[in-house]
């Protein structure tokens, strides 16, 4: 394995500025279909039984006052989760209740009850879950469904080629060292195992990077109080579908080192008897 | 004197089922420096692809060091390939790293170890005199210095035996004298046997030579060594 390792690192180091170019494009075009298929996962599974609602308390309001609404938000029969939740110091406010309710109850009665009490200043359903909402909506319209899985295809198309492209690139740049492996003997394991592990990085770079942005997006959303209930775990989809492409990198990377080169066989002479067999 | 090549009946067509070998005999010993010479296509890089086993015939029998050419598998024949140094005629050209660079990482993709495979390195560039070249990149050098370059990559990993396809070719007049004399040396330091081809026969005019004509789809010694090279010649059939 450490002669392996070894190509390995020798075949990075002799990428030229386009391979890195195509690489790094490689790495964003993994990152990019990861997130929109973690989204399009997220959104064609089935809609959860609940409905989110955020009610605002109003200003100095004490703790027994919120004890006693925790537990009259959960005697609603229609109330299925109640969170408390802190307004941070900065912020001159008392907090406010994330509530979960069925699906199927009346929305718009929930909330003239829950204001009747006099302890909200405002009781909301996240814009957020609407946005989600819409586009779920839209994603599963008959219309646009073939219209979507056209442009997922395109993009799944277009990450591989640019994959296949970047190890095409890193092989051109590598063919000597090739020839002088087939020379001496090398094994076909030493000679593909880089190009597999290069492909497998793309992917695993782009399922981290993925992993990176929609983190940090959850954490923004969660600040903003505009998280969507439908995008929880995004992240670790996005992750795990880039550790698939990976895969798929490796194998893109094991077809592009198939074919070795041989100095002895370009020659004028082999070449016009083609026909002999190669070993 | 033990054999380390032996070809017998051997026959190549190409695909348009012309005859390119016919019942090829020849014999290389150990020790012994042949000289191929043949023209333009007549198939002196072929025989060497076929020594090594990346080309395979339509029939014959091809021993190198005792070992069936033709029979073996994919891993044994890379090992096989392991005990011989190639110079090929028309390689890729090299150029990311320095020479020295270039032949530990021949040889530490060949599992030698860190610093074996620099000793090794620097041995195998002083015995062709690129010894004050280390820190260079191939396309700093002369044509007469790449082919040294080339040579000091095939023997660095002490093969028995040497194949070298026209390694003259290109090289300006007067320049090919520098690397015979290292050829030379190499033969009588390692005690390598040595396959070269060529398309002329002058350059072997005061080496230890056996010459061997490929001509008429055959192979036919062209003339005996001299007497004094006798001890590390040998004969076609």
């Amino acid at each position: 394995m450490s002669s392996e390792l070894f190509v390995s690192k020798e075949l990075v180091r002799s990428l030229n500025a386009k391979a890195w170019l195509l690489s790094l494009a490689a790495v964003g075009l993994v990152a990019l279909l990861s997130g929109v298929l973690a989204l399009a996962s997220l959104l064609i599974q089935p809609r959860s039984g609940e409905i989110r609602l955020i009610a605002m308390l109003r200003a100095n309001i004490s703790e027994e006052e919120i004890n006693e609404l925790h537990r009259r938000l959960l005697a609603e029969p229609e109330v299925l989760r109640s969170r408390y939740v802190l307004a941070p110091a900065s912020i001159r406010s008392s907090g406010h209740f994330e509530i979960s309710v069925k699906a199927e109850a009346n929305l718009d009665g929930v909330m003239a009850r829950l204001r009747s009490w006099g302890a909200f200043q405002e009781i909301s359903s996240p814009a957020s879950d609407s946005i989600i909402e819409e586009l779920r909506a839209a994603l599963l319209a008959p219309k646009l469904r073939w219209l979507v899985l056209a442009a997922l295809a395109a993009l799944l198309g277009s990450t591989l080629l640019v994959i296949y492209a970047a190890l095409a690139k890193a092989r051109q740049g590598f063919v000597g060292e090739l020839e002088l492996l087939v020379l001496s003997g090398a094994s076909p394991r030493t000679m593909q195992f880089p190009f597999v592990l290069l492909g497998a990085l793309y992917g695993l770079a782009g399922a981290l990077l993925v992993e990176l942005i929609l983190y940090g997006a959850q954490i923004w959303m969660d600040a903003a109080l505009i998280s969507p209930e439908a995008l929880a775990h995004l992240g670790i989809r996005g992750f795990l579908l880039g550790l698939i492409l990976a895969g798929l990198g490796g194998g893109l990377g094991r077809l592009v080192a198939q074919r070795y080169p041989s100095p002895l066989s370009r020659s004028r002479m082999s070449s016009s008897s083609a026909g002999v067999g190669e070993h | 004197m033990p054999v380390i090549v032996q070809i017998s009946e051997l026959a190549v067509r190409d695909p348009e089922g012309q005859k390119l070998f016919d019942d090829v005999h020849f014999r290389l010993h150990r020790g012994e420096w042949a000289g191929l010479i043949g023209p333009s296509r007549s198939g002196k890089t072929l025989l060497l692809a076929l020594i090594c086993g990346m080309t395979r015939p339509e029939h014959g029998q091809i021993l190198v060091d005792d070992r069936n050419v033709l029979r073996l598998s994919p891993e044994k024949l890379r090992q096989l390939r392991r005990r011989m140094g190639i110079l090929p005629e028309c390689a890729s050209p090299l150029g990311h790293r320095t020479l020295e660079e270039y032949v530990i990482f021949k040889l530490r993709s060949l599992e030698y170890p860190k610093e074996e495979a620099r000793l090794k390195a620097l041995e195998a560039l002083e015995l062709v005199s690129l010894e004050d070249r280390l820190q260079l990149h191939p396309q700093e050098l002369d044509p007469a210095e790449y082919r040294l370059f080339q040579l000091a990559l095939a023997i660095s990993h002490d093969p028995v035996l040497l194949l070298l396809d026209d390694p003259l070719r290109d090289l300006p007049p007067g320049r090919g004298e520098r690397f015979l004399n290292v050829l030379e040396r190499v033969h009588r330091h390692r005690r390598v046997s040595l396959l070269m081809t060529a398309r002329g026969a002058g350059w072997a005019e005061h080496l230890p030579v056996n010459l061997y004509v490929l001509e008429n789809k055959q192979i036919r010694a062209l003339h005996s060594p001299q007497p004094a090279d006798r001890k590390i010649g040998g004969e076609a059939p």
